[in-house]
């Protein structure tokens, strides 16, 4: 079929080249290969996006040849720009350099070390930044600003700052030295070696700029703690630290430190990596020296009461459904050293937490902090030393706090926690805890018990999080108060609310009749990891208050009665995805892959050098490929036997129109062309779905859209994408073809059809990008377009705002509606973005558009019965 | 197929992710799994014990793929082999379903995909 264009083309520009120069044939196919390239890329970038699911398995080797695929593209989209662009995006080749050169690093296990500040404080940290700032404090600061739970506040000095601070004092030399020159035997070389570089570190300068940041970043978390004597507890945060592997006691922690002394205490922190324990445990790990890499964390001091260490699962007998809690007066080093007798607990796992056993012991000595800074061992008082050190109300907490964070993180947990003199508790820190594989005795295997169990619905909607939960079914209708909705239950509801968000946090699990996996519940519970299942259609019916169930969001099934051993299974599961080596690398390079930095064209960064991503790269080509087509036309009309023309509509669109044969009616040499003149088969099709009243206006929709849902009270704002953010959009048409490059504000849309009268040859292609408004809205818009767009028969392909239909082989009339259908379709979406306020909206404005189009029109959708012909 | 015990699966391949994810999931379902990154191991382990199902990579280290399930089909007739390999050896995997393969998986694949084959492969297995 292709080659049937290209004749086409030659035989119309069969004009003589001059030296050098490409014919607008070559450098219109060039073009078409760009946005082929382009969309290879994001299909890609989508792909390996997918892949974290946990639903895929997949090796590296995956991951190696994704890489040299979309690199492979990345290289030819630039080459081509080039082509098209007289050889003036060279800079191109270096942005790519440098992103490639990042992910090979990547691959051949060196992680880079991320460009960052030098010091982030602990409301700014997430996981996100565990590259950043290590594990533990990117665990923290999960805890503290994504389960808003008492932590204390800080700052962590960053991976960044540990590499410059090591460069700086000339430190790798001597890793270097001892990686080439030991043998792997002699001891003496070995401990020498580490004692030396312990030696550099203590001594080690800072480097200016990382001084001033430090500081500037601590007198910022002192200033809002209001104390006037502030302490910190300074920790280590390792890359690997706190993960599958603990490092437990390895590194140093400093307590009680003045904010003078935060310096020296970080050179201590840092000088315990290259003690001989914890270089040889990494030895014999068989880690690589360059994922030795340090953050450190500045917690502020708290004077606590007593402290402890909470294991949310028993780590030898995981099937006794038991918490462990060991607690003692003062300080955590008592209980987390060894160094004393401590109280200790055993609660049970189920909501409620009876408290199974206590071993109360005589305490006698405590650890406290001394004003000056410090720590010393002190005598407990008379009267305190038998009492026991906590509470069942606190334990009660305690135990919830537990199963959160092991709901959260998919995982027992390891906590160090403390309880202030106000009482409260306060998380320390938190890391996976290495359990005991189960060992499932035959009789109780698993399988049998999934086959004997009793099934209430099975593959019925959509899993929004994977994962098992056991509990009581609470169902929420639309009045029910929240604050009666029980800790540690499956709330079972009609619709996906978020009113919902605020209680997520506290239940085990979510079912919903109805719902979409994007809308702002699901992100939510996707966020907590909360077990969910939306959209099942018969949730409330069959599920009733009180009844004990399993929702297991991995098979998508629910069970009657509480199969606890399903869900010990997953706990004690040897590899979490998550913490797979495989899952770490794609998600590193998928940071450099897929997030897009480039966003306005009009931006000041929107050069070859501020491309930080492929992402962004592409982005950049496609923009200025258009760009170069228009100027290549404008520059040359002499090449085309026609002038490029501006297309004058009703709507301000600011279309260049290229007409490569016969695809307007007017003089060749005219400079504007009226819709009424285009004899581009497609195109004229295309305009006249995209001039239908209704399809372009911005009009406020409030009307019927109370009585359809009460739920939504806000009316919408008209502003949508005005005429003012139209950039510069181009049409190329010859009588049976069309393409369309069109960006309104944000968004993307290409258009590519060839309609003649064999329908063989007959194919439409469609493509809808969007830009940025928030995420949830963005696949929102996605879906609804898609739907649009099935109901019309198009084949379609979903991911993340990327929207592509096709269709081919229908006759000319049915490609001409489609056709129509597209140029409507172009005009609406525009107005969506706005309007997206909730999951409901999707269904509502796919079926308005459907019969806006069909009463406008009388066009049947599914079947390809038309009536209009 | 022995009624009544569990099926055995035997898993090579020499990147572990793939057989750390495999094993839990299958054994989940109730099947016997033991798993291999190194194939002359697998290979010793046959020597020992029919499995009823070998699902193998292709492409790796030391004795390859294709020899290997040769000679696990010559030892053992009766055991259904499952090829999972990269998307790019895929044709020159298929070309070889003349050594009585079951069935192939390219990589990366849904671990649902996997159960469905092995499933398809119990009920050959109970047939014959």
């Amino acid at each position: 079929m292709f080659e049937a264009f290209k004749n086409a083309f030659s035989k119309i520009f069969g004009f003589r080249r001059k030296k050098q120069e490409y014919s607008f044939v070559v450098l219109f196919n060039t073009f078409r290969a760009i946005l082929s390239q382009n969309n290879r890329i994001l299909e890609l970038m989508a792909d390996m996006g997918d892949k974290l699911s946990g639903e895929y398995v997949f090796d590296k080797q995956y991951i190696v040849s994704a890489c040299e695929e979309i690199s492979d593209q990345v290289y030819k989209l630039i080459y081509n720009l080039n082509v098209i662009g007289d050889h003036k995006y060279l800079e191109l080749y270096e942005a790519f350099e440098r992103i490639h050169r990042q992910i090979q690093e990547e691959l051949a296990g060196r992680p880079t070390i991320p460009e960052s500040p030098y010091a982030i404080p602990l409301d700014l940290i997430t996981r996100d930044l565990s590259d950043e700032v290590g594990n533990k404090a990117a665990n923290l600061g999960e805890i503290k600003n994504i389960l808003h739970l008492n932590t204390p506040d800080g700052f962590a000095i960053t991976t960044k700052a540990f590499k410059d601070f090591m460069e700086q004092n000339n430190i790798y030399e001597i890793i270097e030295h001892v990686l080439i020159h030991w043998d792997g035997l002699d001891e003496e070389f070995f401990f020498d070696s580490a004692r030396e570089i312990q030696k550099r570190i203590l001594a080690g300068k800072f480097p200016r700029k990382m001084l001033g940041e430090i500081e500037k970043t601590l007198n910022l978390i002192v200033e809002k703690s209001e104390r006037e004597r502030p302490f910190f507890a300074v920790r280590s945060s390792a890359w690997l630290e706190d993960s599958e592997h603990s490092f437990a006691g390895l590194h140093k922690t400093v307590l009680n430190v003045g904010k003078s002394g935060v310096l020296d205490a970080y050179r201590v922190v840092l000088a315990s990596l290259y003690s001989c324990d914890a270089w040889s445990y990494r030895y014999n790990k068989g880690f690589h020296e360059h994922e030795a890499v340090l953050g450190v964390l500045c917690q502020l001091m708290i004077d606590p009461v007593c402290s402890g260490v909470l294991y949310t699962l028993h780590p030898t007998e995981p099937e006794k459904e038991v918490m462990l809690v060991s607690a003692s007066w003062g300080l955590g080093p008592t209980v987390v050293e060894g160094v004393a007798r401590v109280d200790e607990y055993q609660v049970d796992r189920s909501s409620g937490h009876p408290i199974v056993s206590m071993r109360i012991v005589k305490k006698e000595k405590q650890l406290t902090l001394l004003d000056e800074g410090g720590t010393l061992w002190t005598s407990v008082s008379e009267d305190k030393q038998n009492e026991p050190s906590l509470t069942s109300q606190q334990l009660k907490q305690l135990a919830d706090t537990g199963m959160l964070l092991e709901r959260y993180f998919k995982r027992p947990q390891d906590i160090e926690w403390a309880i202030d003199k106000k009482g409260e508790i306060c998380i320390l820190q938190a890391r996976p805890l290495a359990v005991q594989r189960l060992e499932l005795r035959s009789e109780c295997d698993l399988s049998h018990l999934m086959e004997t169990a009793t099934v209430i619905m099975s593959k019925r909607g959509t899993v929004v999080q994977r994962g098992i939960a056991t509990g009581s079914v609470f169902v929420v209708g639309d009045d029910t108060n929240l604050d009666e909705v029980p800790h540690g239950a499956i709330i079972v509801t009609r619709y996906t609310s978020p009113r919902l968000a605020r209680i997520i946090k506290r239940v085990r699990g979510i079912i919903t009749d109805y719902g979409s996996p994007t809308g702002h519940m699901a992100t939510v519970a996707r966020e907590f990891r909360v077990p969910t299942i939306v959209d099942t259609g018969i949730a409330t019916q069959v599920l009733k208050n009180g009844m004990e169930i399993t929702l297991d969001a991995t098979q998508n099934i629910i069970f009657e009665g509480k199969i606890k051993e399903l869900c010990l299974y997953e706990l004690t599961e040897e590899t979490v995805f998550e913490e797979s080596y495989e899952y770490r690398l794609l998600k590193r390079i998928l940071k450099k892959l897929s997030p897009l930095n480039l966003l306005d064209p009009h931006d000041s960064n929107f050069t070859p050098a501020g491309c930080m991503t492929y992402h962004d790269i592409t982005r950049f080509v496609h923009e200025k490929a258009v760009e170069e087509i228009i100027r290549i036309s404008e520059s040359y009309p002499h090449k085309l036997g026609s002038r490029p023309k501006r297309l004058d509509i009703e709507i301000p669109l600011g279309i260049m129109l290229i007409d490569i044969g016969d695809g307007t009616s007017v003089d060749a040499a005219e400079k504007v062309v009226r819709a009424d003149q285009i004899t581009s088969v497609p195109l004229a099709a295309l305009l006249e779905g995209l001039l239908l009243p209704g399809m372009w206006d911005t009009e406020p929709v409030t009307v019927d859209f109370k009585s359809l849902m009460s739920s939504i009270t806000r009316t919408f704002s008209p502003s949508a994408a005005g005429p003012d953010q139209i950039g510069r959009n181009l049409v190329v048409v010859s009588k049976d073809y069309l393409n369309m490059n069109l960006r309104l504000g944000y968004h993307f849309n290409i258009v590519d059809s060839y309609i003649v009268d064999n329908p063989n040859d007959n194919y439409a292609y469609f493509r809808f990008l969007g830009g940025v408004t928030d995420t949830i809205r963005r696949s929102r818009r996605a879906i609804c377009i898609a739907e649009i767009l099935e109901h019309f028969d198009f084949k379609v392909e979903t991911r993340g705002d990327l929207v592509v239909g096709r269709i081919k082989k229908l006759g000319r009339d049915q490609m001409c509606e489609r056709m129509k259908i597209l140029g409507a379709l172009i005009g609406y979406t525009r107005q969506l973005d706005t309007q997206m306020h909730s999951d409901d909206m999707v269904e509502y404005f796919a079926n308005r558009f459907v019969e806006k189009l069909e009463k406008k029109n009388s066009l049947n959708g599914k079947g390809g019965n038309y009536e209009n012909g | 197929m022995r009624t009544g015990e569990k099926t055995t699966i035997l898993i090579l391949d020499d990147e572990p992710i793939v057989c750390k994810r495999l094993k839990p999931y299958l054994e989940k379902y109730g099947y016997e799994v033991e798993t291999f990154t190194d194939s002359s191991n697998a290979l010793e382990r046959v020597k020992e014990k029919d499995f009823d199902i070998v699902i193998t990579d292709l492409k790796m280290e030391g004795i390859d793929g294709m020899t290997f399930l040769t000679k696990v089909k010559e030892k053992s007739p009766s055991t259904q082999v499952i090829v999972i390999t990269g998307f790019a050896t895929m044709e020159t995997a298929k070309q070889s379903y003349q050594k009585g393969v079951f069935d192939f998986i390219a990589k990366p694949f849904k671990l649902s995909e996997i159960h469905e084959v092995v499933k398809k492969a119990e009920k050959k297995l109970k047939q014959e």
